[in-house]
């Protein structure tokens, strides 16, 4: 009996000990959102991981994340967003607890009196996701800038983005076109993503929260773009306090209000617009004359100056009349709007409805007073008589998405968006002249150019978290888009009409499969049926991520992308191109990608070493002009012209990511080529943006209570089509002719491209107001960079005029915000 | 490191900009230029070989081309031209067994620096109630208005 009781005794504290050391064999999901502690903006895409475990997830657009089959009891989430402290969060982890709110708190970007050390204060950071960066629209305001912060200009500061010219904010992603990229805004399809001619990003910085960007092998979320995808997430604004702010500078004034709801819903309020029509500052001449062509070079006469501006790529030309409005002060102005409703009508519903419209707009008309037509008069006219020239053009973007966000349990998440987005871009131009004694129109020559995109899409995505080892994504978007493209001359003579429309259905289906702990697998498709061509469009998709020991991590991914609507280039040697959108059909192939990508690198919290090769095969490459024709009866359709091209080159990223002096260097190098039946006798030629070597340096150095920065670019020259060689033949009559002999497609390079950006930004504190003061100059150096050149060729010897871009330019801008 | 990072960035800026500018007009390689008139009834006499000439040129003569093996073929017969006389670049048939009538398909062969020109082309009728002197031209209206 006493030996009973002893071992019973005995047996008890082992049993206990023994109890005590099993873990706990229940399981718990951990779920809530990830905040802003002081606007209560939810933040996209945080970085959440379990201390103690390698297990970690991130929380979805809407800032919720889940952590499933975690075991029960007490332990901690480490939490990292960009440009914000990280959080280290004790729980309880308990059964069927609420979910948790977790507030994180900006990194002060300077705080009067204070220097800040070991912050880390990165403007970029590498995802898990191959060829996935995510910047801070926060910290792009100690990048150097011209007349304003932007962010698509900030996103060419990246590897593998490329900045074609300082004439455009469009994104040249791997040697695709800005037209191959998805940009979304809030869920809207943005289609035109700049003012002032491309200088300027349509997206006002203080309306966005996150910007997400895949380089290349996106997931099968995404789709209908051949090249990227730029994610942008509006701001919610805060539901708890009004806020209120402002900024000027040479270009523009922006504000932006924020208004809380019933604590449980908030409206956001932002607007922008420059005052180049009221105050025409040094910056908006500089720019203007940059982008207008009259920044040249050359060794021509004042006699041989020609004249009129001459605009590039993108937008008009002067036209017909460009000879008469050099001396033009033309009217522009651009303005956007960004308001956003948030309401959250249950714990797990939120509703919002988001509004963006963006125009630029263009007024060139004047009047030319008496003018005096020489040669002869058609019969009717005077040949003296007055003439009006009226010029106007619009262009940009209006869109709106309702969302509903809605937890279905711990596991399911699922988002219904309906969107509608509107793209317009519109030019009339015309010369008329009065005369006679009844003061009648006598000469009338007008065009008139319109292109026009509507966009209606619904959509669903649903986030499964399946199991711990498995996310499952899967969703379906039904959309119709109607184009409609006009180019009309002398109101009845059509040149180009198109009325086009499309409906499209895509479903995918995606895992996210963590096979074995290093080791992180992706399989999705897509699949899309296009009503046009009536047929299915599969694209299958793949990633991995392998953790390597030492910290290094090798990434790849593999994919088939379509598109199935294009910005084609209206070639036009005469008044400059001119760029339209149009749907894919039957005659005009969709283009399609095929993906390939490797990567490797090295992270430390301080340090950042990538490494990341590509390859992409492009189908489907439109252009269309009209110096080729197929036949004497050609018909506009006949005009486009299809090819295949192949994208591939390597990046190198270093990255310091704290401490006083932080930023990155990159190296990219990388070809673009292009094969066309008719052009180059099908030999392969290297594409507009094709920049074999491209190198950038950003640096961000904290100066005592100031921010110093500065920015240098370098890029091969671009590659242009060039006159070689004349020579003359003697007709019949005996008289001569000269013709010039133009080279092959883009063999030859203009001079390579760089320059040299600094800023120095500050922050002042009062009680209730913050101040952002900022200088920057840009192209410090005042190098001349070619962006495009221009030849002469009515005269012996010809004129070659290099038309450069912004020289020298310093800017000034002031930002104050409500506290 | 403030002081050293200046000094860099100053010399890289000095480095870059004293770099200069290169000449904008391309390295041109020199293309034959053929131009061949064949009139019916008449002797071939006006075929004339000559090389582009650069953009930066003042000129309207490009360097003549006197070496050039030039052939003319029709129905299987081949004609070879020859030079004409002096530094003109023009070219003639020397035979009288070379007619040229309206209808006839020639085609003209050039070999000159490992390289081989071609083109074919029909003769075509004459002009009707069309004059020409060294100072005129008259031609019959086509439209009228």
């Amino acid at each position: 009996m006493k030996a009973i009781v002893l071992i019973t005794l005995l047996g008890f504290p082992l049993s206990a000990h023994f109890l005590a050391a099993q873990p706990s064999s229940q399981k718990v999901n951990v779920k809530g959102f990830v905040k802003d502690a002081a606007s209560g903006e939810t933040l996209p895409y945080a970085n959440i991981t379990l201390v103690g475990t390698d297990y970690g997830t991130s929380t979805n657009t809407d800032g919720y994340f889940v952590l499933v089959n975690i075991p029960a009891g007490p332990c901690t989430l480490r939490v990292s967003y960009i440009g914000y402290k990280q959080a280290v969060v004790p729980l309880n982890g308990e059964p069927n607890a609420a979910p948790v709110i977790i507030e994180m708190e900006q990194q002060s970007l300077e705080l009067e009196g204070v220097t800040v050390t070991a912050e880390n204060l990165q403007t970029l950071e590498l995802a898990d996701h191959v060829s996935e960066i995510r910047i801070s629209p926060r910290q792009l305001k100690t990048l150097p800038s011209v007349g304003e912060v932007d962010i698509f200009r900030s996103l060419q500061l990246l590897p593998g983005i490329s900045a074609v010219n300082d004439g455009s904010s469009g994104l040249y992603i791997r040697g695709g076109t800005p037209d191959q990229n998805l940009v979304l805004f809030d869920g809207m399809t943005i289609y035109n993503v700049d003012h002032f001619f491309g200088f300027i990003s349509a997206f006002n910085t203080e309306a966005v929260k996150d910007v997400r960007v895949f380089k290349g092998g996106f997931p099968a979320k995404f789709g209908g773009r051949t090249s990227g995808v730029i994610e942008l997430t509006g701001k919610t604004g805060s539901f708890d306090n009004f806020h209120a702010g402002g900024n000027v500078n040479l270009l523009s004034g922006s504000g932006v209000v924020q208004v809380p709801i019933s604590e449980r819903g908030a409206w956001l309020v932002s607007f922008r617009r420059s005052h180049t029509d009221l105050i025409q500052s040094g910056l908006y001449n500089s720019i203007f004359n940059s982008i207008s062509g009259q920044n040249s070079t050359s060794d021509e006469t004042e006699e041989q100056t020609t004249s009129g501006p001459a605009f590039r790529p993108g937008r008009r030309a002067g036209g017909p009349f460009a000879a008469q409005t050099e001396s033009v002060v033309p009217s522009f102005y651009y303005y956007d709007l960004n308001s956003k409703l948030t309401y959250s009508v249950s714990p797990n519903d939120m509703l919002s409805i988001s509004f963006y419209n963006g125009e630029d707009n263009l007024d060139e008309s004047q009047d030319l007073g008496t003018l005096n037509f020489r040669g002869g008069n058609i019969a009717g006219t005077d040949s003296v008589a007055n003439a009006l020239i009226n010029d106007v053009t619009e262009w940009g973007n209006l869109g709106v998405s309702g969302k509903w966000s809605r937890v279905w349990s711990d596991r399911i998440y699922s988002n219904f968006l309906l969107a509608y987005s509107n793209y317009f871009s519109r030019s009339q131009s015309s010369f008329s002249t009065r005369g006679g004694a009844e003061n009648t129109i006598q000469r009338a020559f007008n065009s008139a150019e319109d292109n026009e995109i509507r966009d209606f899409t619904l959509r669903f995505d649903t986030e499964w978290q399946m199991m711990k080892s498995h996310k499952i994504e899967f969703g379906a978007l039904h959309s119709r888009t109607e184009v409609d493209l006009l180019f009309t001359a002398n109101d009845s003579v059509s040149i180009l009409d198109r009325n086009d429309e499309a409906v499209q259905t895509s479903l995918y289906l995606q895992d996210t499969w963590r096979l074995f702990r290093p080791l992180q697998l992706t399989f999705g498709l897509r699949t899309t049926n296009y009503g046009p061509t009536n047929q299915n469009y599969y694209e299958p998709r793949a990633s991995f991520q392998l953790d390597l020991p030492g910290n290094l991590a090798l990434k790849g991914a593999w994919g088939k992308y379509n598109q199935f609507i294009s910005r084609i280039t209206n070639e036009d040697v005469l008044e400059g191109n001119r760029d339209f959108w149009l749907l894919a059909d039957n005659e005009l192939d969709p283009a399609s990608a095929e993906h390939r990508i490797a990567g490797l690198s090295y992270e430390t919290p301080h340090l950042l070493f990538d490494i990341e090769a590509y390859h992409k095969d492009l189908d489907g490459v439109a252009e269309f002009s009209q110096r080729f024709r197929r036949g004497p009866n050609t018909v506009s359709e006949d005009l486009f012209f299809l090819g295949t091209g192949v994208a591939k080159g390597i990046e190198f990223l270093a990255q310091k990511k704290s401490g006083k002096l932080n930023g990155w260097a990159s190296y990219t190098l990388g070809t673009v080529d292009y094969q066309f039946e008719v052009f180059n006798d099908g030999e392969t030629f290297p594409a507009v943006q094709d920049r074999t070597h491209e190198v950038k340096l950003v640096g961000s150095y904290a100066l005592g209570s100031w921010n110093l920065s500065s920015t240098w670019v370098y890029a091969s020259g671009a590659p242009y089509t060039a006159p070689e060689n004349q020579y003359s033949i003697e007709l019949i009559d005996g008289s001569s002719r000269s013709y010039i002999h133009v080279g092959d497609k883009n063999a030859n390079r203009l001079p390579a491209y760089h320059r040299l950006d600094i800023s120095f930004s500050r922050q002042f504190h009062a009680e209730r107001f913050a101040w952002d003061f900022g200088i920057s100059v840009f192209n410090l150096y005042n190098h001349s960079n070619v962006w495009y050149r221009q030849y002469v060729l009515d005269t012996s010897p010809i004129i070659v005029r290099d038309i450069t871009t912004l020289g020298i330019t310093p800017t000034l801008t002031l930002g104050i915000r409500l506290k | 490191m403030m002081k050293s990072t200046l000094y860099w960035l100053i010399s890289a800026a000095v480095i870059f900009a004293a770099c200069e500018s290169e000449s904008p007009l391309v390295p041109s390689s020199e293309l034959i230029v053929v131009r061949a008139y064949l009139y019916s009834g008449e002797p071939v006499t006006d075929v004339q070989l000559s090389y582009t000439y650069d953009l930066g040129i003042d000129t309207t003569n490009g360097p003549p081309i006197n070496d050039a093996r030039v052939v003319l073929e029709k129905d299987e017969h081949i004609y070879e031209l020859v030079p004409s006389a002096g530094d003109s670049g023009y070219y003639h048939y020397p035979g009288s067994d070379l007619s040229v009538e309206v209808g006839d398909l020639f085609r003209i062969s050039i070999e000159h620096d490992e390289q081989t020109i071609t083109a074919t082309t029909i003769i075509p009728p004459p002009p009707e109630n069309v004059s020409i002197s060294s100072n005129s031209m008259a031609a019959a209206p086509v439209f009228q208005i």
